[in-house]
This record gives C-alpha cells, sequence and structure tokens, in this order.
C-alpha cells in the first residue's frame, strides 16, 4: 500500500464514526451546556441568565427533595437488590439444583415484560382493598387492606424499590451467574482441601473472583437508579406522587423541560445530575480500587 | 498468458483499486448511494404529504376526526392526515417539533393543563396562531360561554379553541340513595348544600365499609373541583398566582376533615382516581358519590358496567346556600400552529370539526358524553335522548342545565409547577389533620398554602419579562 494511501486510510475509516460523533453527540452535550446558561420558553426565546440556573437550583427545595427521593432509590436499590441477585447467582450456579435454568428463566423474565407493563401490573397488584399485596398482607397480617401504597408519602419509595427489586433482581442475577462461572474451580478445591468452610470459600474466593462484575454492576446499578424516572412516573399516574414522595431528578427535569417549557433550566438539572452521577462513580471506583491494577 | 511489461487496462483497474485507501466495499456502497441519487432526482417520489397534519391524543376525537377529514377532503379537495399521539408524547413531540422547527403539525390538540405552557414567552413568539380574528371573523364567539376560552387566552390572544367545557356534576348510586332519601320523604335535588349532603345521608355512611363521596386527597384534583364551585382557583384571570388567596384556605379547611377526621366527621375516602381501583369502589358501594365531569361519566359508563341503570346525576350540592351548583375540570383545546403551510385551510378544518353540525357534535355526545361549548349544538337530540345506563335521565340536558354557570379556569405557563405545590399542600393538610386534629389547623392550612404559593412566586419571578425585551 502506497506511503500516501496507509496515512490517510485510518482518518478515512474513523470519518464515519467521527462525522456521526460531531452531529449527533458532539453538538447537542455542547449545545446542552449553552443551554443550560439560558430561561427559555418556547421555540425562539431565550434569555441568558448565566450561572443563575445552577444557583437558583442549589437553592430548590424541589431538586433536594428530588435528589433525596433519588438516593434513597439508589441506595434500596444497591443494597438490597445486588445481595439478593448475588444470592439467587449462588443459589442457581449449584448443579444440584433441579430445573435450575428454568428459574433461572423466571427470575430474569421480569425483565423481559418492559417497564410499562411493570408499572401497569403493580399498580394493580398495590392497589387499595382490591389488590393482591393488601389482600395478602391482610390474609396474613391482618394488617388493614385499605393500605394506599402510591397514595401515602412513606410508602411510595418503598413500593418503588419494591418493584425495582422484582424487576431488576433476576437482571443482576444473569451478570453474577457469568463472573461465578468463570471462577476457576479449581480455587475451591484447594480451599476445601485447606479446611475453608463456605463462608471463608465465599469471602476469600468468590467475592475476589467476581470482583470485577460485582464492581461493574454496583456503578451501573447506581448510575441506572439515579436516572429513575418512567417506572415512578407511570406507578404514579404521570405524577410525582403524594407530596413529592416519588420525584426523583430526572422526573424533576421532565418536569421543568417539557411541561414548563424552561429547557434552560432542565439542561442545567441535567448536567448536575451528570455531574453527580460522575462524582458517584469516581467515588465508588476509588474505593474499590479499581484502575489501580491496571497501573 | 499476459506478456510482462504491457500495461493492459484489466491491470490497471485492479491496481487503482488496490490503491483505493478503504478498499472496494465502500466505493461500492458509495456507487450504490450515487446511482440511487441519480434514479430519484430524475424520477422524485412524488410528495405524500397531506394537506394539514393534524395531532390528536385522544382515540376517540381521533375517530371523529378521520370522518370529519373524509367528509372535509370530498368538500375541499384537500387531504388531512390525522394522527393519534399518547396524551404525553404530543406534548413532548410538540415541543420538540416547535424548538426545532421540524415537523410542526398544523393543528394540534392539547389537554388544558398542559397548555399554558406553550404560552410562555413573547406573544410573537408563541407557537401558536392568535385565532381571536378567525373566532371574531366567522362570529363564533358568541356561540361559545366566554368562560370556556379563559385557559386558552394569555395576553388578550386566543391561542386554542375549546373542544369542551367539562362541567362536574355528582354521579350517584340511585340504588342505594334515592330508595334511603324516599323513606325520608327527601330527593337527592333536594340536598342543596354540601351540609345537606352529608347530614341527610349521614344514615349511609358506614366507616371502612361505606363512604358518602368519593375524595382523592393524594392529589390536587378534587380541591381544584371544590376550589373552583367556591369561586377560587390557582390562577386569576391576570395570570397572578392565587392558590393561597381566602378562597383557598377555606376549601382546604372544609376538605381535608372530610377525608382525615379520625372519627365520625370522616364522610369522604377514595381508593384511587385514575387506576381500576376507583371504578371497583364504586361497584362495590365502597363510595356512593363521586364527583363527575362530563368526560368521566363515559369512563364510568365504561369501566363500571355493573352500575347500569344504577346511577343518576345531580348538579353539585353548592357550598352555601344559593352557591354555585357546578365546578369544572379538564378541558382540550385545538390550536393552529403559527407555522402551518396555509392556516386559513387549517381554520376551516379546525370550524368544521369544532363548530361543524349539531349532528356531528351529536355523534360525539353519544360516545364520548362531552358537551361541546358551541350552544348551537345543544338542540340536538343526542342531548336530550334517555340513557339507560343513567336510570333513564337525559345526561346531556343535566350537563347543558350548569354549563352557563361553570367557572372559568385560567392557565399559566406555571400550572404544573403550582399543582404540584398544591399536591404537596394537601397531602401535608392531610397528615397534619389526623396527628392534630382541629385545633389550629386553619392557621396552619394558610401557612403551608402561602409557603407552597411562595415557592412558585419565587419560580415566576425569575421569568423574564418577554414582550418588554422586545
Amino acid at each position: 500500500m502506497p506511503l500516501r494511501t496507509a496515512r490517510t486510510a485510518p482518518y478515512l475509516f474513523l470519518a464515519p464514526f467521527v462525522l456521526s460523533f460531531l452531529i449527533f453527540g458532539a453538538y447537542p452535550i455542547i449545545r446542552s451546556v449553552m443551554l443550560s446558561f439560558y430561561i427559555t420558553s418556547g421555540p425562539e426565546a431565550q434569555h441568558f441568565v448565566g450561572l443563575d440556573n445552577y444557583l437558583h437550583l442549589l437553592q430548590d427545595p424541589d431538586f433536594w427533595t428530588a435528589v433525596r427521593n433519588t438516593a434513597t432509590f439508589a441506595l434500596g436499590s444497591v443494597l438490597l437488590q445486588l445481595p439478593l441477585s448475588l444470592g439467587l447467582a449462588l443459589l442457581l450456579n449449584r448443579a444440584d439444583i433441579r430445573g435450575r435454568n428454568v428459574f433461572r428463566f423466571i427470575f430474569f423474565s421480569p425483565n423481559l415484560m418492559g417497564l410499562v407493563f411493570s408499572a401497569l401490573l403493580f399498580m394493580l397488584i398495590l392497589a387499595p382493598r382490591f389488590g393482591l399485596l393488601n389482600a395478602a398482607l391482610h390474609a396474613l397480617f391482618g394488617l388493614p387492606s385499605t393500605t394506599r401504597w402510591l397514595s401515602t408519602p412513606s410508602l411510595v419509595m418503598p413500593a418503588l424499590i419494591m418493584v425495582a427489586l422484582w424487576l431488576y433482581t433476576g437482571f443482576n442475577m444473569v451478570y453474577f451467574l457469568a463472573a461465578l462461572q468463570a471462577v476457576d474451580g479449581e480455587l475451591y478445591e484447594a480451599a476445601t482441601i485447606d479446611g475453608a468452610g463456605r463462608w471463608a470459600q465465599f469471602w476469600h474466593v468468590t467475592l475476589p473472583g467476581i470482583r470485577p462484575v460485582l464492581i461493574f454492576v454496583v456503578v451501573l446499578s447506581t448510575i441506572g437508579s439515579f436516572q429513575l424516572f418512567e417506572l415512578a412516573f407511570l406507578l404514579l399516574g404521570n405524577s410525582s406522587g403524594p407530596d413529592q414522595a416519588g420525584l426523583t431528578i430526572v422526573m424533576y427535569l421532565y418536569q421543568n423541560g417539557f411541561l414548563g417549557g424552561d429547557l434552560g433550566y432542565a439542561a442545567a438539572i441535567g448536567w448536575t445530575l451528570a455531574l453527580m452521577v460522575l462524582l458517584l462513580a469516581l467515588v465508588q471506583l476509588r474505593i474499590t480500587g479499581t484502575g489501580k491494577e491496571a497501573r | 498468458m499476459q506478456p510482462q511489461g504491457v500495461d493492459t487496462a484489466p491491470g490497471r483497474v485492479r491496481r487503482w483499486l488496490d490503491e483505493l485507501p478503504v478498499g472496494l466495499a465502500p466505493l461500492l456502497i458509495a456507487a450504490t448511494g450515487l446511482i440511487a441519487g441519480l434514479y430519484l432526482l430524475v424520477h422524485p417520489v412524488p410528495d405524500q404529504r397531506a394537506d394539514l397534519t393534524m395531532w390528536v391524543f385522544g382515540a376517540l376525537h381521533a375517530d371523529a376526526y378521520q370522518a370529519a377529514a373524509e367528509r372535509f377532503v370530498a368538500d375541499t379537495d384537500r387531504t388531512v392526515d390525522v394522527q393519534l399521539i399518547n396524551y404525553n408524547a404530543v406534548n413532548q413531540k410538540l415541543r420538540s417539533a416547535l424548538w426545532a422547527a421540524v415537523n410542526v403539525p398544523d393543528l394540534v390538540e392539547i389537554e388544558k393543563s398542559a397548555a399554558g405552557g406553550f404560552f410562555r414567552g413573547p406573544l410573537d413568539k408563541i407557537g401558536f396562531l392568535d385565532l381571536k380574528p378567525y373566532l371574531e371573523r366567522d362570529a363564533i364567539l358568541d356561540r361559545v360561554p366566554a368562560h370556556a376560552l379563559a385557559a386558552y387566552t394569555d395576553r388578550g390572544a386566543v391561542f386554542g379553541v375549546p373542544h369542551d367545557i367539562h362541567p362536574v356534576l355528582l354521579a350517584y348510586r340511585a340504588d342505594i340513595i334515592d330508595p334511603y332519601l324516599a323513606r325520608r320523604g327527601l330527593r337527592m335535588e333536594d340536598l342543596a348544600t354540601w351540609d345537606d349532603y352529608f347530614r341527610e345521608l349521614r344514615g349511609l355512611l358506614v366507616p371502612d365499609e361505606r363512604y358518602l363521596l368519593q375524595i382523592e386527597y393524594g392529589d390536587a384534583w378534587a380541591f381544584q373541583i371544590f376550589l373552583m364551585q367556591r369561586g377560587g382557583g390557582i390562577f386569576g384571570p391576570d395570570g397572578r398566582l392565587r392558590m393561597d388567596d381566602d378562597i383557598a384556605v377555606a376549601t382546604m379547611t372544609w376538605m381535608i376533615p372530610l377525608v382525615a377526621d379520625p372519627g365520625d366527621r370522616k364522610v369522604a375516602e377514595s381508593l384511587g382516581n385514575w387506576d381500576p381501583s376507583f371504578y371497583r369502589g364504586f361497584i362495590e358501594g365502597y363510595y356512593i358519590a363521586a364527583l363527575c365531569p362530563d368526560w368521566r361519566s363515559s369512563q364510568i359508563q365504561t369501566f363500571a358496567k355493573e352500575l347500569h341503570g344504577k346511577l343518576r346525576v345531580v348538579p353539585l350540592p353548592a357550598p352555601v346556600p344559593g352557591g354555585l351548583r357546578t365546578s369544572q375540570m379538564g378541558g382540550t383545546m385545538l390550536g393552529i400552529a403559527r407555522s402551518a403551510k396555509d392556516p386559513e385551510l387549517a381554520w376551516r378544518f379546525a370550524r368544521a370539526i369544532y363548530y361543524g353540525s349539531p349532528e356531528q357534535h351529536g355523534r360525539l355526545f353519544r360516545t364520548t358524553n362531552i358537551l361541546t361549548p358551541d350552544r348551537r349544538a345543544w338542540s340536538d337530540p343526542a342531548y336530550h335522548e334517555p340513557r339507560p345506563y343513567w336510570s333513564g335521565q337525559a345526561l346531556g340536558e343535566q350537563f347543558i342545565a350548569v354549563a352557563d354557570e361553570v367557572p372559568p379556569f385560567y392557565s399559566s405557563g406555571f400550572l404544573p409547577s403550582a399543582q404540584a405545590k398544591l399536591n404537596e399542600a394537601i397531602v401535608s393538610c392531610y397528615s397534619r389533620y389526623r396527628s392534630h386534629g382541629a385545633d389550629g389547623f386553619e392557621a396552619y392550612v394558610r401557612q403551608r398554602l402561602t409557603s407552597a404559593a411562595d415557592h412558585v412566586r419565587r419560580q415566576m419571578a425569575r421569568e423574564p419579562e418577554w414582550d418588554a425585551e422586545e
């Protein structure tokens, strides 16, 4: 291949991606940064306010309500969902479980249904007086059957976390299953010979073996939780729920941008969220020491 | 055999191809694109877009307009593409389309509470045409109750024409209430105020089993109905926020004990406003009456078929003797985009579907129970025929009887924010009443509503003086 061709070929190969990225990736990103410095209204009205959107955001109690709700959901998701996923994965990784492939599919299947269907389903399950959950709680523990899961501020977040558990526990289980199957079986044999019990094996063999996947799932779940929107929006009847108990950061962005019409403020919320997620991911990676090995 | 040193044509092509930096495949793709492009240049695909595009979020509306569009084509030889789009999506799509100035429909229907968000900004840059000149020119203003336009009027311009007026009546379980009242020598029509209603029906109240009214206290839906019935509102005609005025305080102080009182003052309950539980509660008699705008009567018919012949509607009991016997909830506007290719044609279609023949409105009423604001249509037989589902009542007449009294609703770009704050205030007031009872409740309500309103006012204060900037 002539020298001239060899030099230009990589650029030509990269050109389609770079061009489409510049048009569909970089430009919207830059535009949204610029937009966050404006109050906008309608198609053409923009008013430059500098950093005022960000300053206003920091003093906006609704934003902090949204941050608090989102963080609660993220904590609930990570602290409840991941141990459950890992537990299920450990259980269904055992060779002596009969029909484990069927169980794997059953636990994963909620994820195939989609958020809209799941939200509608849980609206019925959580309904007061006639819902399945209330009926079960009433039959088993004598609790009142009129509990308004989606209309009582203190119950909204537990309800959302419960639905998310149903939806995503099986999904994360698949990651853990894949990771568990990659752990070298000889390590367990060696550990057994050395007299390690099950707990010691889990702690010293399994966890280190699945650590990269564990970190990946934790980071991914955190990011996903901070992007919570559709599930809460649909379950709470296109609203943020009673007393804003289901208001999430993305929902607040939606309310400002698409209901209120101020895309500038919505862009500021979006960038603040991006910064928060980035910081969280960096903190998580720092705590877990990820990246040090690479160096 | 090819003699060495002789440069044949195939050899040259091969070498040229070999020297191509990205190989043969991209060249073939580019050539295909070029040939296809040239072909399309010579034989362009005819533009199959309709003369008018309309976005609608209600399936029943879409069906009705589709039929109207077919008649419109026959009359004018101009085509209309009626597109049904999900309620939430229509607002988002429209905002994106207006923002990008791409694929903006000529006509679009928007729900009332979302409309105000489109009216922010300088008047001449709002995405909709001012329809006031058209309404005046075609003498339609006289045919429509003035209050029906309030929600779509901003700074004197009318950006949308009303599809409906949505008067609110009280739908009640006639099979339970009427015999009970008859034994006491009364009829529902005799219960003129809410006090009368709750007092005379108290004997039907069974805590945890049967309540006298469905009032949702997780959001501001019912509160807004009561608020407007008392002459209040979230915003005033001048765009001023008034969700914390004396009327709002009085309404909240009256409403919350009805649902929150731990003792026998609790006469109302709710199992939700929008999910199947609402209908199930009504069917099972968990509550025996519900606030019922015209559109909700259609939903009740659809989702509570078991109540066939068991329901009736009456005007709302008034807050005080001689007070308003109705309220208002919900609504849809039809706007014409400022970018419409042919605004006159768009208006002709809008007029055809919104202010067409009485028979056309009558047909829509039979399927949706929605009362048109066009008074001329109210004489159509559809509004006067007895409805077996509603115990033989002429449903249309019931709504028509209160139509002119419907209080005006004023929209604002800050309505979603104000409604969210009002929702919070209602839940807080409910919790406060549950924990502290009536002690200091009115003062708490005032303080809570003021703090909610102040939050919205702070947001409103950030809004630039768009028109002054011009």
